[in-house]
């Protein structure tokens, strides 16, 4: 009677059991099965960020992915053509796994960046002044007061940099960036903060791409009234202000023009509070001694003048006549300037928080030039980020849904020899440019995976399997890679 | 000779009586003794079994809410926030449409978008349906989990924000929209074995990870 008492005691309790371990392994496979999905988010993270610093986007494989907590990860990535990449990134933790693609697109790099940029050489005369600031982060002048835009600036070529410091001084409070093989000339007083290396390669500008837009007769506003031009498109054979005039144009809008003129007295305005304003220039850009340029916004982001000829350019972009630029307005211009073809004449009235890039820069004594590196970092109208384009959960390789084994049991891989993520990037070919940690510039040429990081300070110039790193990087932001 | 103690083996023919078995008193007294283990034996097991139901039974629940919550979840975030129907803020809602990315489409140089899309709330029969092509001939519904309460959990149907989460008289299933972001909050109730009422509330913050992709002047070189 007591065997019999303890034996369907036994069996009750077994059953208990049974269905204690059923209920606790169903909720282990539900906490295995987020484990893995927010694995597999892991690996696209570090396979994006593997994109923007010009990796191929995968990481690890099948047969030697990447440990990451108590699971595994690998990246796939499939191009689809026109800079359009599918990241697929698999993993497996305990006995979850989870697959999810994510659609991007490599964006192009903005000009922007280049800063105060000359593909010829440049000369500053003295009294010339050029630095940086953020205006994401805040005013140019509450930059100055606290100090925190020091070493900012960035002037650079495609050529020689001249600095004229004369019998006054010339100031760059950041670095000066010649051509290939170029160097930084300096005479008299002059101040630069930051490094004056060669860059690796040339730059090439590329040519303006007009928009078509119907064209109306010329304008030569002198009426005291002011000419609003309202926000939308439009095209003009010439605007030009007259002396006591204004011509006050609206965002958003794009405007074309065969000339943009300002007689001294004369007033522009370019009022960005709706929107942005592009301004595509095809022959003169002159604005006079004692005219006025005034923008309603300091985002340098929100207004552009492209400056390009009608026929394709001048040599070696085209053969036609190059437009002409000079701005000798009296101005606090915040904006772009792009002028790929032309000489671009900044007179010492005509103050650029923003960027301006030319074939031929001259700077006139006592110019004031201001960088902003927000419209480096995507604050302007581009980005050169890569764009998300679509993401979704797709289904898990059938090898892999056949058990919930143990993942390292199941890829017959050893834990201890596996790679850390950011150390699985698929291997690729590094020519750079570097600081070492004494400062010395050095070069390297072979496979990433030989090449030691910790023993980088700053990243002049780099390619990775051709392909150039992020001006991010270029622009003294980024050292380790 | 033997002692008169000594027990003489039976069929020795010299006249004592042997002892063996049990007597009818001691039989009563065993059965007794046993019945009464085996009634304080079933009572433990009884009380045993009821509390394991209970909670397998509130186990099990959860089990059910993880896993429906997981599945709107996987859905909302495969959507565009932009296909999001209603889509107005800070109100609550019992069902939701979207629109999931399948990938993207080489000829057509664009992302391509699955059929429209409808979770909600069946009041009636107190289950969340997952319906693709929502009222239309084509459409096709799956039940993902039952035993939605009427209203959530700590909530009354009387005008007020009886729980104090800023909603008023929210059913069992509801979704609210936060920008990029749904809140799903789910409340599951069933009797258990014995009719005691058993109560889950579960709540997940969800972001959708699609979005319209702004226009692009093209992969390459460098531009404005």
């Amino acid at each position: 009677m007591a065997l019999a008492c303890v034996v369907v005691v036994s069996v009750l309790a077994g059953s208990f059991l049974q269905l204690s371990t059923s209920l606790t392994r169903r909720q282990r496979g539900a906490t295995d099965r987020k484990d893995a999905f927010y694995l597999a988010e892991a690996g696209l993270a570090e396979a994006y960020t593997g994109l923007t610093l010009a990796r191929t986007g995968a990481v690890g494989s099948m047969e030697d992915p990447a440990v990451f907590g108590n699971g595994v990860f690998w990246v796939e990535v499939d191009d689809l053509g026109d800079g359009v990449k599918e990241l697929e990134s698999t993993a497996l933790a305990g006995g979850g796994r989870a697959t999810l693609s994510l659609i991007l697109r490599r964006e192009s790099s903005s000009l922007a960046t280049l800063g105060i940029f000359s593909n010829q050489g440049v000369t500053v005369q003295p009294d010339g002044f050029v630095d940086g600031y953020d205006s994401s982060v805040g005013s140019y002048a509450d930059q100055v007061a606290t100090g925190t835009n020091a070493g900012m600036g960035l002037l650079g070529s495609n050529g020689e940099v001249t600095l004229d410091g004369g019998a006054t001084s010339v100031t760059i409070d950041g670095d000066v960036v010649p051509g290939p093989g170029q160097s930084v000339t300096i005479t008299g007083a002059v101040t630069v903060t930051g490094a004056t290396d060669a860059r690796g390669e040339l730059v090439v500008l590329p040519p303006v791409e007009l928009p078509s837009l119907p064209s109306s007769p010329a304008v030569y506003h002198t009426d005291s009234v002011a000419l609003v031009i309202p926000a939308g498109e439009h095209g003009f054979d010439g605007l030009r202000v007259g002396p006591s005039a204004e011509i006050i144009v609206t965002g958003p809008a794009t405007l074309r023009t065969s000339t943009l003129l300002a007689d001294a007295r004369g007033r522009l305005t370019f009022d960005t509070s709706g929107g942005p304003i592009v301004v595509y220039v095809t022959e003169e850009v002159n604005l006079a001694s004692r005219s006025s340029v005034t923008t309603s916004s300091t985002n340098p982001g929100e207004l552009s003048w492209i400056v390009g000829s009608a026929s394709g350019g001048a040599a070696p972009l085209g053969g036609g006549t190059p437009p002409t630029v000079a701005l000798n307005a009296s101005s606090a211009f915040h904006g772009f300037v792009y002028a790929p073809e032309s000489t671009v004449a900044i007179g010492p009235s005509f103050e650029v928080f923003g960027a301006v890039v030319a074939d031929q820069l001259t700077l006139a004594a006592q110019g004031r030039l201001h960088f902003d590196r927000a419209l480096a970092a995507g604050g302007g109208t581009n980005s050169a980020m890569p764009v998300l384009l679509a993401w979704r959960i797709v289904d898990i390789p059938p090898a892999l849904t056949a058990s919930s084994a143990d993942p390292f049991k199941l890829l017959g891989v050893n834990r201890s020899a596996l790679r850390m993520p950011a150390d699985a990037h698929a291997d690729q070919w590094l020519s750079i440019l570097y600081l070492d940690l004494l400062s010395v510039a050095q070069t390297y040429d072979g496979w990433e995976s030989a090449f030691d990081w910790s023993g980088v300070t700053q990243v002049l110039s780099g390619t990775r399997d051709g392909a150039d790193m992020t001006e991010f990087q270029q622009a003294g932001g980024m050292s380790v890679l | 000779m033997r002692s008169s103690n000594e027990e003489t083996p039976a069929g020795t023919g010299d006249g004592t009586r042997g002892r063996c078995g049990f007597t009818i008193i001691e039989l009563m007294f065993s059965a007794a003794l046993v019945t009464v283990i085996l009634i304080q034996v079933t009572y433990v097991m009884n009380a045993v079994s009821r509390s394991a139901q209970d909670d397998t039974a509130a186990g099990v629940l959860e089990d059910q809410a993880e896993e429906v919550l997981d599945r709107i979840a996987y859905a909302i975030m495969g959507s565009d926030r932009g296909t999001l129907n209603p889509d107005e803020e800070d109100l609550h809602y019992t069902s939701l449409d979207y629109k999931v990315s399948l990938g993207w489409d080489e000829a057509l140089e664009d992302v391509v978008w699955d059929d429209p899309q409808q979770i909600a709330l069946e009041q009636v029969e107190s289950q969340v349906v997952w319906k693709e092509n929502p009222d239309e001939e084509a459409e096709r519904r799956v039940v993902w989990g039952k035993y939605v309460a009427t209203l959530m959990e700590g909530e009354d149907f009387n005008g007020i924000d009886d729980n104090a989460n800023g909603l008023i008289d929210e059913e069992g299933l509801h979704f609210v929209i936060d920008g990029d972001s749904v809140t799903v909050r789910l409340t599951l109730r069933r009797a258990d074995a014995h009719g005691n009422p058993v109560s889950v509330k579960h709540d997940r913050v969800v972001t959708c990870r699609n979005f319209t992709p702004p226009d692009a002047a093209g992969a390459g070189a460098m531009s404005l």
